[in-house]
């Protein structure tokens, strides 16, 4: 797993890269205490890079969607493919989450 | 051509990389489409992982866990190219088929936190099947491209 974040006025932009498996998940979860445990309540995940996902993984975007929305925030997703997308599709995560096409788009939704 | 191959693993969180990998090497150029490798290593992952979390859970003071073994086989039959895996560990008899459906709520607030990794196996596999052999846990999976 590889992340680079960076603030897009007071949204958390996060490029996530490589695998989001059981062995990556609890590093990432101890990130998403970190930003919302700091305040930062609007999120987008920029997934281009992201080549693999578990359900670990959907687990850490589920519990930060939940988080962010109880301080009054959101998540968006951009630039799913691929496998990850297959795998969002069959968990109904485009009925539970916003998923952009692009970057652009995500950020109009926050 | 098959291609086929197996290992034996003690069921610890960090035998489940080189499983995958192994199942990564055998399947390698099976499927046109690179998702497909990603989803039947996937399903894989959730089922390792419910083998070290539950199979040998502090059963009677034992310290060592028991191990895993994956047995995988890429093949072409007349009607697809497919993946064959099967898992075999010694650990209390489990069927992860009869577990309940997860919840999937329209929103995120409904959903439940866990349960997903049994609900993406049944989702991705063409076919699943359980069987309790010689006190073993014995699970097959077959593996084809839904997109082709």
């Amino acid at each position: 797993m590889d992340i680079k974040t960076r603030k897009q006025g007071d949204v958390m932009v996060v490029n996530i890269g490589g695998n989001l498996d059981g062995e990556a998940a609890p590093e990432f979860q101890e990130l998403i205490e970190h930003w919302t445990g700091k305040d930062e309540k609007k999120f987008v995940i920029d997934a281009e890079k992201l080549d693999y996902i578990s359900s670990s993984g959907l687990r850490c975007f589920i519990i930060l969607s939940k988080t962010a929305k109880a301080m009054g925030g959101n998540v968006v997703f951009c630039n799913v493919k691929g496998m990850v997308q297959e795998i969002f599709d069959i968990s109904n995560f485009p009925a539970m989450f916003s998923i952009e096409e692009n970057l652009e788009d995500a950020l109009k939704q926050l | 051509m098959n291609t086929q191959a197996s290992m034996t693993l003690p069921a610890r969180i960090e035998s489940i990389r080189p499983l995958r990998e192994m199942l990564r090497e055998t399947a390698a150029g099976l499927f046109p489409n690179s998702s497909d490798l990603g989803m039947a290593e996937m399903a894989l992952e959730e089922v390792l992982t419910n083998i070290v979390d539950h199979a040998y859970a502090r059963e009677s003071g034992r310290n060592e866990p028991g191990d895993m073994k994956v047995e995988v086989r890429a093949e072409h039959t007349s009607e697809a190219a497919q993946l064959v895996i099967t898992i075999t560990d010694q650990g209390r008899a489990f069927d992860p088929l009869a577990a309940p459906e997860p919840v999937l709520g329209d929103s995120v607030e409904d959903v439940a936190v866990g349960g997903l990794g049994i609900h993406l196996v049944r989702k991705t596999m063409h076919q699943v099947r359980y069987t309790r052999e010689d006190d073993c846990n014995v699970l097959t999976m077959i593996y084809r491209p839904r997109h082709s």
